[in-house]
């Protein structure tokens, strides 16, 4: 299913807080939502579903979800953490939700297994943790097997296990041919995950390309080389054309050169290398120099 | 329609799903026997007791707006209002589906209580009361007992709070209206006032006719809150 945002747009007071964000999800791919703390995700969320009113209007194939026969099995969303009633058992959870969508309650006993919630199917789920209480709401979701998953910051409170078992899920369900759709800060996490990603800062979009492409556009590799005579390097990178930075007593940064051709700067000096190492760019660092002016909420320097 | 049916059975397997409700549903039974025997201690003539069974039903209204109140209230009590708005992006589908099985539940329950009570009262005291009268003071006391949920329900709704679903109308019951008519005692005013007229459809001495006068008053005030609330319901952000 491929689902269309466009001119989405809500203002709170006088804060126009998601202004004309538009991006298509499409199935087969799995789609990461960035973007620094208040910078309008959630509520983009929200306004694609029809739960917040504003602006713009959300297609899937073609269809308001409103209009589609059971929007339940169009799209299977998780957006709150601990969204559950805690005395009501999980399973029970499950099978009234089912009742939305029409599936069964052998399905439900399926999902409840797949998230492994099996053991505690029959439990209230009052005294969860975060992690099992994200599982629970991932079963939510996933219940209909829907056409479409929209996660809001899934991650939160799982355990590196649960998180790479998330991360292989959605990769599959993905590449079964649904649309997925994630939020998330843990953006090193999301680099192994997304295939896209849509960038938001202040409300608009940012970026909405390949996470390939995003990293390569917003961030030049770089190469750290140590050495004890570091104004020589970076004499010699000027002379060369290329940026450089020291980094401590006796680092140079050299952006835009290879390892190899950093060596032979450093060759041309006359003096052994301490460590020549490329940092390759990140979807961390990507995102970092693409929102660094978008930043809502800004911590001061630490010391 | 098959929305309609979707959103029914997901607030049928809700509200049966938890232990609340039938302790709620459990209550309103237990007040309405209790009171029914309280009165066999009384003056009251036998052939009184089926007709003060089904009057002392309605001392559950109180209950029966926490009922309502739970509804929508746990919803947004325990966040799960997107989830299901996301289900159900047809608002008034589930919020007609829950007023419905809200309404369901408590005719099912007066129809079970007042027999019961009448039942009971009636072979206590030696008689039976199972005629017209019964049988119309029956029906105002289901009304009545459906529309304070219904109203518990529509304040839950309108101020976002399942505790001000219930409290609010005790409120007004027990504390506002009693205040107004003594400040300003005026047969008008207690003509329009809500409670009031609840208090006296299932009253046992009131004409009939005047009595379903009084419980349509009730019921107008139970259908403009109730709309209210869906309005509400389906502009609000969830």
């Amino acid at each position: 299913m491929i689902v269309t945002t466009a001119g989405l747009g809500r203002t709170y007071g006088r804060k126009r807080a998601v202004d004309d964000v538009s991006f298509t999800l499409r199935p087969g791919r799995l789609t990461g939502f960035l973007g620094p703390n208040g910078s309008g995700k959630s509520t983009t969320m929200r306004l694609m579903l029809g739960l917040d009113r504003g602006d713009g209007r959300t297609e899937w194939d073609g269809q308001q979800l409103r209009d589609l026969p059971v929007p339940a099995r169009a799209v299977g969303a998780h957006l709150d953490a601990k969204a559950f009633h805690p005395k009501r058992t999980v399973r029970r959870h499950l099978m009234m939700h089912a009742a939305a969508s029409g599936v069964g309650a052998r399905r439900v006993t399926e999902v409840l297994d797949l998230v492994g919630l099996g053991s505690v199917a029959d439990d209230s789920p009052g005294g969860f943790s975060l992690g099992m209480a994200q599982r629970v709401g991932l079963a939510t979701a996933i219940l209909a097997e829907p056409d479409v998953l929209m996660l809001d910051e899934p991650s939160n409170g799982l355990d590196p296990q649960s998180i790479q078992w998330l991360r292989e899920f959605l990769r599959a369900y993905a590449h079964a041919g649904h649309t997925v759709f994630v939020s998330s800060h843990l953006l090193p996490e999301m680099q192994l995950m997304a295939d896209h990603v849509v960038v938001i800062g202040r409300g608009t979009v940012l970026a909405d390309q390949s996470v390939a492409d995003f990293v390569d556009r917003s961030t030049s590799s770089q190469v750290l080389v140590r050495v004890a005579d570091t104004a020589a390097v970076l004499g010699a990178a000027t002379r060369a054309g290329l940026t450089a930075v020291s980094e401590g007593p006796d680092g140079v940064v050299v952006t835009g050169a290879s390892t190899e051709q950093v060596g032979l700067l450093v060759h041309e000096t006359g003096q052994p290398v301490r460590e020549l190492v490329a940092r390759n760019a990140s979807l961390e660092q990507a995102f970092i120099d693409l929102t660094r002016d978008a930043q809502e909420y800004t911590g001061g320097e630490v010391a | 329609m098959e929305g309609m049916r979707r959103a029914v059975l997901f607030e049928v397997r809700r509200v049966t799903s938890v232990g609340s409700t039938w302790i709620l549903l459990g209550l309103i039974f237990l007040v309405g026997l209790a009171t029914s025997l309280n009165q066999l201690r009384g003056e009251t003539s036998a052939a009184d007791f089926p007709l003060g069974a089904v009057n002392h039903l309605t001392a559950g209204g109180v209950v029966a707006a926490a009922v309502g109140a739970s509804a929508i209230g746990a919803e947004l009590r325990w966040n799960t209002l997107r989830a299901l708005y996301t289900a159900f992006p047809r608002r008034t589908d589930i919020v007609l589906a829950k007023v419905g099985v809200v309404v369901v539940l408590l005719v099912a329950l007066s129809i079970v209580c007042t027999v019961v009570d009448t039942v009971v009262t009636s072979v206590a005291a030696g008689g039976t009361g199972f005629d017209g009268a019964w049988f119309g003071l029956g029906t105002r006391s289901a009304l009545v007992l459906v529309c304070w949920g219904v109203i518990g329900f529509s304040v839950a709704a309108l101020t976002r709070s399942q505790v001000a679903g219930f409290l609010v109308p005790v409120a007004v019951a027990y504390i506002v209206e009693i205040g107004l008519l003594s400040i300003f005692p005026s047969n008008t005013l207690a003509s329009v006032l809500p409670f009031i007229n609840a208090s006296e459809a299932t009253s046992v001495g009131i004409p009939a006719v005047e009595a379903f006068e009084r419980a349509a008053v009730f019921g107008g005030w139970a259908v403009v809150l109730l709309v209210a609330a869906v309005v509400v319901l389906r502009r609000r952000d969830a």
